[in-house]
């Protein structure tokens, strides 16, 4: 079973190991871009996998609001029968 | 019977089964580009070949449904592609003596796959990565759902399409007047991209901003509102998060695996490769 990571570990690298994940995609064809597997990101950073396994799943939903699930149907709705305005 | 009669045998088959296409990937190819750890080999050792199932699309009339909440309800079904996925996998070990598995579909941990499904139909010749968030678009069906089965028989690749479906030729003239297209206009958070000289000059796409428009009552939202719920000490207020709308539905949605995923469909809504399925019908 995994170890609850300590959130001073959680706190002082949450940033780098969300800033590696795919969670920002970019595709140019012919490129290679693709974000890190939990293996490179732990050997990139001196972590073990499992602590990058624990502090990714926390930050993937921590960086998400709550007010986003919240508000987002409105928002479909909108878009769905109207395109948004460019900002 | 030869490799290339057993393609095509294994492929009729998964056709019979309910997939509206079929394509096969070489490990090999999908190697070059899948990182360590997240390879079919990596899953089923000796793995050889990845049989690629693509269906489950919404049908040319759920793209025409009044709201978008009628639109996500409805507009997948992945049980009957995976049924047909462990069908084959069985089909495959009992015909032709070879070990076979399906490709689990389902997240690893948090938000990453097992292994990418898209890579594996893109290198099975079953669509090409577009402006909307990469998503692959078939040049027939447009919009599809992927399963498969990974295998140790050697069978013989289809290997990916020659020429991209998307950009279409009136998102490139809109891109030339506008520089804008259907998808990247419908969701201008999400997306943000490039065409030049007629082809994706790049695409980039933010999950974390369509992840709770895709999945608004799924897994994700169900623990934010329970973690929004225990911490929260007024009693009336609990009962409001936990009896109030979104959670019931998020609830329901975990309870009967339903609206669980592709919840949005804004950025393909007006696609032109998907809404020339339609035109036909009455």
């Amino acid at each position: 079973m995994p170890r609850f990571v300590s959130m001073d570990v959680y706190e002082r690298y949450k940033e780098e190991v969300w800033n590696l994940t795919n969670a920002k995609q970019r595709m140019e064809p012919g490129k290679k871009n693709r974000g890190l597997t939990d293996k490179e990101i732990a050997s990139k950073l001196a972590l073990t996998v499992e602590e990058v396994i624990e502090i990714r799943c926390i930050v993937e939903s921590e960086k998400i609001p709550l007010e986003a699930y919240l508000d987002a149907e409105d928002t479909k709705e909108k878009r769905f029968k109207r395109l948004p305005r460019k900002k | 019977m030869s490799l290339m009669g057993a393609a095509s045998e294994i492929k009729e088959k998964a056709l019979a089964m309910g997939a509206k296409v079929v394509g096969i990937a070489s490990v090999e190819a999908i190697n070059r580009f899948a990182p360590p750890g997240h390879r079919p080999d990596n899953l089923l050792k000796g793995a050889k070949s990845v049989v690629v199932l693509g269906g489950g699309e919404p049908t040319a009339g759920a793209w025409r449904t009044g709201t978008n909440r009628v639109l996500g309800s409805i507009g997948y079904n992945r049980s009957q592609l995976s049924s047909a996925a462990r069908q084959l996998a069985y089909y495959v070990e009992d015909r032709f003596q070879y070990y076979t598995i399906p490709i689990p579909t389902g997240d690893w941990v948090g938000h990453y796959p097992y292994m990418s499904l898209k890579l594996c139909a893109e290198m099975a010749g079953l669509g090409t990565r577009s402006m909307a968030a990469g998503i692959l678009l078939n040049p027939k069906y447009g919009l599809l759902y992927f399963n498969g089965m990974i295998t140790s028989m050697p069978l013989p690749e289809d290997g990916p399409l020659e020429k991209p479906v998307c950009p279409h030729s009136s998102c490139v003239r809109l891109w030339e007047k506008k520089q804008t297209t259907p998808c990247l206009s419908s969701c201008p958070d999400c997306l943000a991209g490039e065409i030049k000289d007629e082809k994706i000059h790049w695409m980039e796409y933010r999950q974390d901003c369509c992840y709770p428009r895709a999945q608004t009552t799924a897994m994700d939202a169900f623990r934010k509102l329970l973690l929004e719920a225990v911490n929260e000490t007024d009693r009336e207020r609990r009962k409001a998060i936990l009896f109030g709308s979104h959670f019931t539905r998020a609830v329901r949605s975990i309870a009967y695996s339903s609206e669980l995923s592709a919840q949005c469909f804004n950025c393909l809504k007006r696609c032109p490769v998907i809404k020339k399925r339609g035109r036909k019908l009455r």
